[in-house]
């Protein structure tokens, strides 16, 4: 394994590997929650705890949790992380708990987190896990705020509930709802491919990286999971 | 039995779980383009959606509420699930070898769906009774296999096709997927029209 600066750690994270929009990790709280920006950068955020905590822990417990259970306690740990994120969110941020709703929970099986932790935590000092987790995390968080931008400019002709002026151009309202969010998710994977240039097979790899069913999977690492 | 093709039809069609919710859209971008894959795939997950509910509501109602730590729930459901998916793994294997090459090899797979936890957590959420919730884990499960299948029809023809390099793959699966949301949406006022509710 090739030694990374953390700073190389850290930036690879937000935008080499970005887990939205260059390796297309956890994307269906993507296209649910970004109808507005607000909830976009509130689910960004929750992420960012998760995934940062569940990767320090992960890597504190590295010695300790024998590999052939491994996958059902990285599941514990992330959920008992979830759990703490969503009742800090019930109990501070009420307005946005029921934009959220059930995307909350489903963090537990986001991909984008295990990824993580079966691929960088497990293996990595508890310092760079950390910078791995904020890389992670932010660069997670800065693609929900972009997309929720787009998705509220386009679907409501405001950016965090300030209306802005778009001229003759009307608010395209299925903007708002799944359609549109898979909509824009997809042309700014595009743009993020040509900007990164990451063929298809690399991709492809990196979705098996953070499956949790990869080490059960007889197509680990080649593609194909489905077959 | 209106109440049950009331909750069917809603479930499959209307709020469909992965064109309209938006759950458990990783499976539609796997590269596996045949469709024995896609009904093994989908049959497990229909299977594990009503075994995790059979055991996921009782759990609820009558373990974590009288205790008071239906906080648990999230990391309850989450074991309760993976739980389930290892012993139907072995049941299969011990009981009907024939099924395994069919079931059990994407029965892992479905553990990681969020399409099965999502379903868990929204008949807690709604509060609803165990037959609603079973009724509801069939509809959810046979709408997941119905986009499945027509998903995986119009994957093989934007495989073919000839697109931008940089939309190859998930980006153009994306943009398909959400032209096929927009016809679900059309579907809105179905249950209006067929029940007057």
């Amino acid at each position: 394994m090739i030694r990374k600066s953390r700073k190389q750690i850290f930036l690879d994270g937000i935008i080499f590997e970005n887990p939205l929009l260059v390796l297309a990790m956890g994307i269906c709280p993507a296209v649910s929650v970004t109808a507005r920006v607000s909830s976009g950068l509130v689910m960004g955020l929750s992420m960012l705890f998760v995934v940062l905590c569940s990767n320090v822990m992960i890597s504190a417990l590295k010695r300790i949790i024998p590999s052939r259970v491994r996958i059902p306690c990285y599941m514990v740990i992330i959920a008992s992380f979830v759990t703490i994120a969503r009742y800090l969110i019930t109990a501070y941020l009420p307005a946005f708990e029921t934009s959220l709703g059930v995307y909350l929970p489903l963090m537990v099986v986001n991909c984008a987190i295990f990824g993580r932790a079966e691929g960088f935590a497990s293996r990595n000092s508890i310092i760079n896990s950390a910078v791995d987790g904020l890389g992670t995390g932010a660069g997670y968080t800065m693609a929900l705020v972009l997309m929720g931008a787009v998705r509220e400019l386009a679907g409501s002709g405001t950016v965090f509930g300030i209306p802005v002026p778009t001229g003759p151009v009307k608010p395209i309202t299925v903007f708002l709802f799944t359609p549109g969010g898979l909509f824009t998710l997809g042309v700014l994977i595009a743009i993020a491919r040509k900007l990164t240039s990451k063929g298809p097979a690399e991709e492809q790899k990196k979705i098996c990286l953070g499956c949790p069913a990869s080490a059960a999977c007889p197509m680990n690492g080649k593609g194909g999971c489905e077959r | 039995m209106k109440d049950f093709f009331y909750i069917i039809i809603g479930a499959v069609l209307v709020n469909n779980v992965v064109m309209v919710k938006g759950l458990g859209i990783c499976p539609l971008f796997g590269q596996g383009n045949d469709s024995r894959a896609v009904h093994g795939l989908s049959a497990s997950v229909l299977l594990i959606m009503l075994l995790s509910t059979a055991c996921a509501w009782p759990v609820y109602r009558f373990v974590l509420v009288p205790f008071g730590i239906d906080y648990m729930e999230t990391i309850v459901f989450v074991l309760i699930i993976a739980g389930l998916v290892q012993l139907a793994e072995i049941l299969i294997e011990r009981f009907l070898p024939g099924l395994r090459g069919k079931l059990g090899i994407y029965l892992p797979l479905t553990a990681s769906n969020c399409a099965v936890l999502g379903l868990l957590e929204q008949n807690i959420t709604a509060g609803r009774d165990l037959a609603y919730s079973m009724i509801s884990a069939l509809g959810t499960g046979l709408g997941f296999w119905l986009v499945m299948f027509l998903f995986e029809g119009i994957r093989s023809r934007v495989d073919a096709a000839d697109i931008p390099e940089s939309f190859r793959g998930t980006a153009s699966y994306l943009i398909a997927a959400s032209i096929m949301g927009l016809s679900f949406m059309g579907l809105t006022g179905l249950l209006d029209g067929l029940f007057g509710m």
